[in-house]
């Protein structure tokens, strides 16, 4: 109820008071927009969780309870009640000295410390605890976040952010590697954002792409119930550049492919790395190529007979028109016929020759035959010729010659599989296995398998889960298809570190790399967030090596990457290290 | 079980734990116009309005258990809520002040010339305007009680203080609002 006999203005000021309201009621506030609802709506599925799943959590919840207190309690009785002790009276800090790039720990004893509210990692807690809370309460959605901005760091609103199963197919150079439709797409909100919420872990490709701007790309792996940050920094294309393309005679070459190129395209560390533009001459062997990257491309002219060429460091200013002309050397062509031993052409055979340089040197397949277009030389050409599957084959090629039929032996496939556990034996279910640069999940029993077909005789197992210590087993493959059977045991967290990572002038970093070093052991860790933050709970405890890598949006090179090393970082079991500062040094 | 729209905000925040989607749009419904537009009021833009209304329901679904019906009912909790997201905001470096926000993007009123039209929008921009320059304890009370239509009881809960603190914002606000619009005004201001 409204207090009006509090409320009542005096009778003198009420007219005023009515002209005054009058007044008021000429600002309309918008109605509530129903994006809101949207957002709110993902919130929700976020936060609480799908019905079914509620359902299903309950139904979990209710016959795992008594299980897991009843292993719960074992397990810290074991483990000599390390839980909630406060841990944080043991806290490290940075001794600096800014003339060195090196810099030793200094321990101090603090106690009473203030709690971090912003990050997971609080002491207070030994990270056991906390890691296995995380695990539980977010496993049921993934989220994909970041802001787009440009070179400057302005936020870009509208940049369209989309998610493809696959990339492009570049195996035929002859053709523009299109992107497969969008299996999702998003645009930013007005501070550059965009959040995706996804029900299955993903390993895709991302593209963000802006009007005015050159289109950027990269890989994604989402696989833990952490939240997986990806900024983009979009870099603007307003320059065109236009040239022709000509034989070594000096006739145009029309149909000759034209790829454009940002900075040394190398693929960051989870990172991303400009779209290449391509475009292809007309019959007069011209091209124009709009919205070219201002500020420098690299690029490269590739025709079916010829030779490729690549031109590095182009200027390209904002709206400016660039020449760029290209003379090719006509190639010698070598053709093979690739069949597997029951005859069959095989889909993408690839190919190389001895003494070539595998860059200038094209390789395509037309109609079931692989053609591989080498640098001209008198005599015969040794060259490797393989497929996924297959175990490759060198042979002695004829330039000119008919095309060389080369049959490959399939390789015999190798069974791993394996069980992944815990100390106390419980299976690990939904745990991704990396095994030779693929990956497999365990499934409710904490089972796996992989077939594969490669010529290595061993591989790399690794398995990174927050809350446990990363695994690293190399597992030689028996011969034959014979089934190699692992036992896997995970160990749970035992320490942790968490804190921030600036640049010289004091900014947050917002990409970089962790390498933890000991004798005989390595962990790599990347990092990416707008404020720099990071935190490792997933290593053995010891002294480490520290080395932090900057990972600067844009080219990789010697004067973009800086590279500070920290002597002495401690993982003590049972502790969090908290608000760690590492700053670079100033450059000289 | 009670129909959704007879519900009670208990019984709804109550089945938004428990994860019936249907019972958190009922109890969305039933709040989210008012807390937006306090919001867009006391912040000046929409998209800020839209964030902190956002992180305000999230606040909400995260922390359930702060939220403690004898104290009062779920709209007032909203209401502080938001109104202490908004100060955090406005607390910021750099937080723009609502007077210095984006020029709105209202539908007009297509029924008015072209004259009125722009005398309407031209007032808007001047108590939007005025509004914004305001000291926010005395905007806060402003809106709660013009727009908002709350009492001076509910806007003491609401900014936690007492209700002669309130009357004496509303009073200094309602004078300095007369001062600023005194051109648009037929009568002159008091005097200070």
């Amino acid at each position: 109820m409204r207090d009006k006999e509090n409320n009542a203005p005096e009778p003198a000021d009420m007219a005023a008071d009515r002209e005054l309201k009058e007044l008021l009621a000429n600002w309309q506030a918008p109605p509530t927009p129903g994006s809101l609802l949207k957002r709110m709506d993902s919130s929700f599925r976020h936060e609480i969780g799908r019905p079914d799943l509620r359902t299903r959590k309950h139904l979990y919840w209710s016959l795992g309870l008594a299980a897991v207190a009843a292993i719960g309690t074992l397990i810290w009785l074991a483990a000599g009640r390390p839980g909630l002790r406060p841990a944080n009276l043991d806290r490290h800090l940075i001794a600096i000295s800014p003339d060195s790039g090196k810099r030793e720990l200094g321990m101090q004893e603090r106690s009473n410390a203030p709690r971090s509210t912003t990050n997971p990692a609080t002491p207070g807690y030994v990270p056991m605890r906390q890691t296995r809370l995380r695990n539980t309460r977010t496993a049921s959605s993934y989220l994909l976040t970041g802001v787009v901005r440009s070179e400057q760091g302005a936020p870009l609103p509208g940049a369209v952010v989309a998610i493809h199963q696959s990339g492009p197919d570049y195996s035929d150079p002859f053709m523009a590697p299109e992107w497969p439709p969008p299996a999702m797409s998003q645009s930013c909100d007005s501070q550059g954002r965009y959040t995706f919420v996804l029900e299955a872990p993903l390993h895709a490709f991302v593209t963000v792409r802006k009007p005015g701007f050159a289109a950027n790309h990269g890989q994604i792996d989402i696989r833990g119930p952490e939240p997986v940050v990806k900024n983009h920094r979009l870099r603007p294309a307003t320059a065109s550049i236009e040239g022709y393309v000509y034989d070594n005679q000096g006739d145009p070459i029309p149909g000759a492919m034209i790829g454009i190129n940002v900075g040394t395209h190398v693929a960051l560390v989870r990172g991303s790395w400009i779209s290449p533009i391509p475009a292809k001459t007309n019959a007069l062997g011209y091209y124009r190529v709009a919205d070219v990257p201002d500020g420098g491309v690299s690029m490269n002219a590739a025709s079916s007979n010829h030779i490729k060429e690549y031109r590095d460091n182009i200027d390209t200013r904002p709206g400016e028109l660039s020449r760029v002309d290209f003379h090719l050397k006509k190639a010698q062509l070598l053709s093979f016929l690739v069949r597997n031993a029951g005859g069959d052409t095989l889909a993408k055979p690839s190919g190389y020759c001895k003494g070539m340089d595998r860059q200038s040197m094209i390789s395509y397949v037309r109609q079931g035959f692989l053609i591989l277009g080498v640098e001209p030389r008198p005599g015969r050409f040794e060259c490797t010729i393989s497929a996924e599957g297959y175990k490759a084959k060198s042979v002695t090629a004829n330039p000119e010659s008919q095309p060389l039929e080369v049959v490959l032996d399939e390789l015999e496939p190798h069974v791993i599989s394996g069980r992944v556990i815990t100390e106390s034996g419980e299976p690990l279910p939904a745990t991704v296995v990396e095994i030779y640069n693929l990956t497999a999940e365990t499934d409710s029993d904490g089972r796996f398998s992989k077939i594969l077909k490669i010529e290595e005789q061993s591989v790399q197992v690794r398995i990174i889960k927050p809350g446990y210590i990363e695994y690293k087993e190399t597992a030689s493959l028996s011969s034959g298809p014979a089934a190699k059977e692992l036992e896997i045991c995970l160990k749970q967290s035992e320490g942790g570190l968490y804190g921030r990572v600036l640049d010289a002038e004091g900014r947050p970093l917002e990409r970089f790399l962790m390498v933890f070093k000991q004798t005989g052991l390595i962990f790599f860790r990347d990092f990416e967030s707008e404020d720099g933050q990071f935190s490792v709970t997933d290593l053995p405890a010891g002294t480490y090596d520290l080395f932090i890598q900057s990972v600067p949006f844009g080219p990789l090179n010697s004067a973009t990457v800086r590279n500070l090393q920290v002597k002495g970082v401690e993982i003590r079991k049972g502790y969090m290290y908290g608000e760690l500062l590492f700053q670079f040094p100033p450059s000289k | 079980m009670r129909a959704l729209d007879e519900a009670t905000d208990e019984d709804l925040l109550r089945r938004t734990h428990e994860g019936d989607p249907a019972a958190f749009h009922q109890l969305y419904q039933r709040h989210v116009d008012t807390i937006f537009r306090f919001a867009y009021r006391m912040l000046g833009s929409q998209e800020n309005a839209e964030d902190v209304t956002h992180e305000c329901f999230l606040a909400l679904i995260r922390n359930p258990g702060k939220f403690d019906p004898r104290r009062g009912a779920l709209r007032t909790y909203l209401y502080i809520a938001v109104r202490n997201l908004i100060a955090k905001r406005l607390r910021r470096p750099g937080a723009e002040s609502p007077a210095e926000c984006e020029m709105e993007n209202l539908p007009e009123d297509v029924d008015k010339g072209p004259l009125p039209r722009l005398l309407a929008r031209e007032l808007s921009s001047k108590v939007r305007g005025a509004i914004g320059m305001m000291p926010p304890l005395q905007r806060e009370v402003l809106v709660l009680s013009e727009y908002e239509e709350q009492s001076l009881t509910q806007i003491a809960a609401i900014v936690g203080t007492d209700v002669g603190t309130v009357k004496s914002r509303l009073h200094r606000a309602r004078a300095w609002l007369r001062r600023e619009m005194a051109p648009y005004m037929s009568r002159a201001p008091e005097k200070r």
